[in-house]
């Protein structure tokens, strides 16, 4: 294939991909391709969607990528948006064939926006939002001054991340306790006044609980509570709110969605280039490294001890997982357990060895998330191809890695744990008037498989931007249900006595630097 | 469906957004530069100076990384974890003199500075407001206009070369003014060397700042004890005297010197000096006489008040009442020019320069004169 090309050129390899993707069953939505120059391509990258408002924390990550793509240190080869056309950017001076891989991997993840359930409350108009928005911003910008503005966006990007994590079902709020007369009340009159005034306690305890029930979307409870905010404020929460949740879901299905489009591309590219003879051996052989180069593992390599003779050696320790290998190889696996199990896999699945591989994979595509793909497929054998493990291996047992049921199950648990939180601890909002006073009351329960507390400088320092945002004091309460085992396991952890689960207290108000207290006297 | 290039220009908006970033980054270190402006090590350095920036850490919620936050190693796969990256840290900047010194005097001006009568047109200030048929950036809308002007006479709806038009400079010629700054310094025996101190990283900077922002701008140094001489920079910055304060002195040879070599006509005065405020006391209404009569002259007259340290032994706090800066408060206001500051420490002397050299004043005292 030529090295010099024009979208005319691109647009027939979209042409070719696109009708070679018919073998896999599912009709492909339309896909919108743009050309576009560096600055154009780092600017999007850095914003994540194209038009988004100005902000400079835009600008710092825009210098980072800009830097190293003009020194030749990294490049960027895809973008693409959720929207109806989904829009895809390619980089303009990127080789032909690099784009051909990125057009056959962009059809994959269109796919997944088409087709993946969690992907159905979308909002596939979010371009025209984004840029309403940024208008809308821009003009606050004018009104009230460049560094109001974005401080405020700082503030709230601070607490951003907290939201509901099931998009899909609707969230229903405690009813008012009624209550229920029975038979024979009348006949015993005591018992029912008791159970009537246990009754009117509950009652009172509801109608004077704010929230109602325990709120994971702080910016959203800010939003509409805060007694101080003004009006461009309140939009300005509301704007980032609506563009975070466009991320959740990506953010919930990051390795089903490198997968499937990685499994694309190898499939799209393979065939084209198995049939079309404008390609070369040449040209197969730039894929090849393309590919490798995007299914890397992540490993690192250090000196430690060799546990089988105690001498010291070079070891190779997993650092993290690569979405890209580690998706594209589930779905392999899957549709080889629908042709060829093994024992195990034939416990395992009921559908083993009688199910049509293209079925299994479009149900997985259509119905899957990250953490049903960890727990259900971290099989060893996938983990031995994803080169996931949890113990070092020297050089050589690297080589010719083996993972068993033990280490397999391990990893499932940790990436399964990682795909629930992201590392985020839960933080709710339990009271919106706290002590009579409108504090705003927040509560942080410690995991019983991670006991760990928060960390009190970020504690303190977002604790400082919620204050700002909800003018009154706010207080966090990093807490543990008393529970033996817990300690059990605290201590097995190896945390020092003073590290052990205790309540804890952050306390801010406006304007103030943050406190730590270790009892309510505050 | 299609792949299409993207016609046009960039849009921009990702430079725009890293210049608000480095706008920012630029105001941190102009802060710190204030308060740390007395420090030792910014004026002894070699041209280049160290200035740490606070990061702009991105605080989350998250979860305690206890003491061993580095060990990442072993722990198989995730140990690190999306979401908690903590962020940037505190970074720090290396900044050449020449910077600093834009940051800093970028809010400092001398007051009342009026264009005098020997005035030839010979700075000349480049405006970037004109249209020209060539240049390095294009007038979009200045294109715009003339695209549609030749579409709309001639029927062609085509975009022509000719209808291009940059952006462009001229020249514009500046009333030059010359100004003669006096700078006066009590080098008595009361002048501790915590004061001396102070006054000399006050005149440091004022130097530094004139000689920074004005091509024309002549600088008289004068030293007093009970007795004033004028005297070359080096010797102005570096010698040390003992003996009693007598202020007027200075006042006087100031005076003596306007006079013979700086006429009104042609010359915007400033005076400025510093002192303990620890003055003879029957001098104090001689002072204020030549401060009157320097008024009605200069454009500016500055007394700049050292308070002693805590630690010195012979002039406590109870002096302050009896300080220059207390007698001639009392006695009234010697005109519009006069003002005085008084500072502390280091930390104070950036805001002593402020206060002598803000902007914003200049449109209000025109219309007070």
């Amino acid at each position: 294939m030529k090295g010099h090309y024009t979208a005319e050129d691109l647009n027939e390899l979209d042409e070719l991909c696109l009708e070679i993707a018919k073998d896999l069953d599912l009709v492909i939505p339309d896909v919108f391709f743009e050309l576009v120059q560096p600055e154009d391509m780092y600017d999007i990258a850095a914003r994540g969607l194209p038009g988004r408002y100005s902000h400079y924390q835009f600008g710092k990550l825009y210098e980072q990528m800009k830097r190293d793509y003009d020194s030749g240190k990294g490049r960027i080869y895809e973008l693409v948006i959720n929207t109806k056309p989904v829009h895809g950017f390619l980089l303009d001076g990127n080789s032909i064939i690099s784009q051909l891989l990125v057009i056959a991997h962009v059809l994959g993840h269109a796919v997944m926006y088409e087709y993946n359930v969690y992907f159905g409350p979308a909002d596939k108009n979010i371009l025209s939002r984004v840029h309403g928005g940024a208008d809308r911003i821009d003009k606050y910008i004018a009104q009230y001054g460049r560094t109001e503005v974005e401080d405020f966006i700082d503030a709230c990007e601070a607490l951003q991340i907290h939201a509901w994590d099931n998009q899909l079902s609707k969230r229903r709020e405690p009813k008012e306790p009624e209550f229920k007369t029975e038979p024979f009340d009348e006949l015993y009159p005591l018992e029912t006044k008791k159970r009537h005034d246990k009754f009117l306690a509950e009652r009172q305890k509801y109608r004077l609980a704010f929230p109602k029930a325990p709120e994971r979307d702080i910016l959203g409870f800010v939003e509409e509570n805060a007694p101080r905010l003004e009006d461009w404020q309140r939009d300005i929460i509301s704007i980032l709110r609506t563009e975070r949740d466009y991320f959740h879901p990506q953010r919930k299905t990051k390795i089903l969605h490198e997968g499937v489009a990685t499994y694309y591309h190898n499939y799209i590219v393979h065939k084209l280039m198995n049939m079309d003879d404008r390609f070369d051996s040449d040209d197969f052989l730039e894929f090849q490294k393309m590919n490798a180069m995007v299914l890397h593992p992540k490993i690192h390599r250090a000196v430690g001890m060799d546990e089988d003779n105690g001498e010291y050696v070079t070891l190779v320790h997993c650092d993290d997982y690569n979405p890209y290998l580690l998706g594209s190889v589930i779905l392999n696996e899957v549709e080889r357990i629908c042709v060829d199990p093994t024992e195990d896999e034939r416990e395992m699945w009921p559908w083993a060895g009688n199910a049509d591989p293209q079925e299994k994979r479009n149900e997985i595509i259509r119905t899957y998330n990250d953490i049903d793909l960890c727990a259900e497929f971290l099989t060893p054998n996938v983990c031995m191809k994803a080169k996931l493990f949890m113990e070092p291996r020297t050089e050589k047992k690297y080589e010719h890695l083996y993972v068993d049921k033990e280490e397999a199950k391990r990893v499932s648990s940790l990436l399964t744990k990682r795909a629930m939180t992201s590392g985020i601890p839960v933080v709710e909002i339990v009271n919106g008037d706290g002590r009579a006073r409108g504090e705003l009351w927040l509560e942080h329960r410690w995991d019983k498989e991670d006991p760990r507390g928060l960390d009190e400088e970020y504690a303190h320092g977002t604790i400082q931007h919620l204050a700002k945002l909800w003018g009154r004091s706010v207080v966090v309460h990093s807490c543990l249900t008393p529970d033996e085992e817990l300690e059990e396991q605290a201590q097995h952890m190896g945390l020092k006595e003073r590290e052990k689960p205790e309540d804890v207290w952050y306390y801010c108000e406006p304007g103030k630097d943050a406190q730590t207290h270790t009892d309510l006297d505050f | 469906m299609a792949v299409a290039k993207r016609k046009g220009l960039p849009s921009g908006r990702g430079e725009r957004d890293s210049q608000h970033h480095k706008d920012r980054v630029r105001k941190q270190i102009t802060k710190h530069l204030k308060e740390h402006i007395g420090g030792e090590d910014i004026i002894t350095g070699d041209g280049k100076l160290k200035v740490p920036v606070k990061g702009s850490k991105r605080y989350q919620f998250i979860l305690d990384r206890g003491p061993g936050q580095e060990d990442g190693q072993g722990q198989g796969p995730g140990s690190g974890g999306a979401g908690t990256d903590p962020g940037a840290e505190d970074y720090e900047v290396w900044l050449d003199m020449k910077e600093v010194e834009e940051m800093l005097f970028a809010e400092l001006a001398l007051p009342r500075l009026k264009p005098k009568k020997e005035t030839d047109a010979e700075v000349a200030d480049i405006k970037f407001d004109t249209i020209a048929v060539k240049g390095p950036q294009i007038d979009k809308k200045a294109t715009m206009r003339r695209h549609l002007l030749r579409t709309s006479a001639t029927g062609d709806e085509d975009f022509d070369k000719d209808d291009l038009r940059y952006m462009s400079y001229r020249e514009k010629p500046r009333p030059k003014s010359k100004a003669v700054v006096f700078m006066a310094m009590d080098v008595s025996g009361s002048m501790g060397q915590h004061e001396k101190q102070i006054a000399r990283l006050f005149f440091y900077w004022t130097v530094r700042f004139l000689r920074f922002r004005y091509d024309t701008v002549d600088v008289r140094f004068i030293s007093h004890t009970t007795e004033a001489k004028e005297v070359n920079e080096h010797e102005f910055f570096n010698r040390v005297e003992s003996g009693g304060t007598m202020v007027s002195s200075a006042y006087r040879l100031v005076e003596q010197i306007q006079q013979q070599r700086y006429p009104t006509d042609d010359w915007n005065i400033y005076v400025l000096h510093a002192s303990d405020g620890d003055n003879w006391q029957l001098d104090n209404d001689d002072v204020f006489e030549s401060i009157e009569r320097l008024c009605k002259v200069a454009s500016l007259v500055g007394y700049l008040e050292i308070a002693h340290g805590e630690n010195n032994l012979f002039w406590g706090q109870s002096v302050r009442s009896h300080g220059l800066q207390a007698v001639l408060n009392k006695k009234g206001s010697p005109g519009l020019e006069f003002t005085s500051s008084l500072v502390h420490n280091e930390k104070d002397v950036w805001g002593a320069l402020r206060h002598f050299f803000r902007t914003e004043e200049i449109d209000d005292s025109v219309k007070v004169d």
